[in-house]
């Protein structure tokens, strides 16, 4: 392995499973999940072959994802995920037993209410949330102010408070 | 819903991973499927030297070896019969011609000495553009045609030599401006070198977003071939740290 392909993998071991996860969240199914996560680390790859360095290798990343997701969307538009008014439905359709499908249930009604948000409301509280990221690595990532991104945070959640009543 | 039980239900996402295999088996496919373009030096030293490669450079070669062979033999030809063989300077460099111009204009007595300073001055002139990316070769013309400005001003035409000692003149203004020129480049380059180098330093900082800010204005302008703007944005960066 050279020099360029230790520095990549060192980058694809750090940020997979949250590029994974973000993606995981936004779209229907593992395997679609799975190929977009690879187009993402294809694409990061052929850049850092020509660029030799990426300044902000997580932003770039969670960029790629973006992008690559409303792509995908823009080409299957009859996939777009379903509004918290269905997930309502869905939650009084199953009505799981036992206590993991339970746990499991609200877990996919959170996923539907977050895919219910504008797609800066989803990333903001996906990145604050579900990866952890501080303010400031989210504002870096948005290229927005802190003060500017913990305002679209407290919408985003207000948003997604209103959804999940 | 509570905002806190909303949160512990977007941290239980957290939990949410792509398989181990398909991790490992992603990384082998990225990183196999597009191997880094092969550069002549990732290939080493050694692949120069193949003999496929060395044609291309060993046709010109070839061809360089003969006229010079040709050159050698027609000036001893010339010196065998007799003929007075044209003298090149050795080194002729613009500062060589300079030097050359500035002890002759000491001694000035027919108007062919002032035609030949001239020649000088005009083959000075005509080299500097490619002399001037050395910054030691650039002092030394500079250093040469402010000495040689003194000297052509003070000189006076008489009947005998006023066609020549116009054309000296009128050499010595191009060069003078010629000189300027590559010193405004020189200068130039020396900002761009250096705003590159600072560039290359501070990307690897943490900056606040202020500083970001300048920094990205910084290589806006460095882009745009602004070099001294984009030099002060970075020392004003550097300064608000």
């Amino acid at each position: 392995m050279d020099k360029k392909q230790k520095k990549f993998s060192k980058i694809y071991d750090n940020y997979v499973e949250s590029i994974y996860r973000f993606i995981s969240i936004k779209v229907s199914s593992q395997e679609i999940a799975e190929d977009l996560t690879s187009e993402v680390f294809l694409k990061t790859w052929k850049s850092f072959q020509q660029e030799d360095k990426i300044k902000n290798p997580r932003a770039y990343l969670y960029t790629t994802a973006r992008h690559l997701v409303i792509d995908f969307y823009r080409t299957n538009k009859e996939m777009r995920t379903i509004s918290i008014e269905d997930t309502k439905e869905i939650e009084d359709m199953t009505a799981p037993i036992e206590a993991q499908e339970k746990q499991d249930a609200a877990l996919e009604i959170v996923k539907q209410g977050l895919n219910a948000l504008k797609e800066d409301y989803q990333n903001v509280v996906v990145w604050r949330y579900v990866d952890g990221l501080s303010i400031g690595e989210i504002a870096k990532i948005l290229g927005k102010s802190k003060g500017a991104t913990r305002v679209l945070l407290h919408r985003a959640m207000e948003q997604l408070k209103e959804g999940a009543r | 819903m509570e905002n806190k039980q909303i949160i512990a239900q977007l941290k239980a996402l957290g939990g949410v991973k792509p398989e181990r295999e398909w991790v490992e088996d992603t990384k082998s496919f990225i990183l196999d499927s597009f191997q880094p373009e092969e550069t002549a030096h990732s290939r080493g030293f050694l692949f120069s030297f193949q003999p496929a490669r060395l044609i291309p450079i060993a046709i010109p070669a070839f061809i360089v070896m003969l006229v010079a062979a040709g050159i050698t033999a027609y000036l001893y030809l010339q010196t065998l019969n007799g003929n007075k063989v044209g003298v090149i300077p050795a080194n002729d460099t613009p500062a060589t011609y300079l030097v050359l111009a500035q002890t002759k204009l000491d001694s000035l007595k027919k108007p062919a000495d002032i035609k030949e300073v001239a020649d000088m001055l005009d083959k000075a002139a005509s080299a500097i553009p490619s002399a001037s990316k050395d910054p030691a070769e650039t002092a030394k013309i500079v250093e040469s045609v402010a000495d040689i400005n003194k000297k052509v001003g003070a000189l006076s035409a008489n009947e005998e030599n006023v066609e020549e000692m116009a054309e000296l003149k009128d050499k010595a203004s191009v060069l003078s401006s010629k000189t300027a020129e590559a010193l405004e480049e020189n200068i130039q380059n020396t900002t761009k070198e250096l705003v590159k180098n600072l560039i290359n330093i501070t990307e690897s900082q943490t900056l606040s977003d202020e500083q970001a800010h300048l920094f990205s204005q910084a290589k806006a302008d460095y882009n745009n071939g602004n070099y001294s703007q984009a030099l002060e944005k970075i020392l004003m960066l550097t300064n608000s740290k």
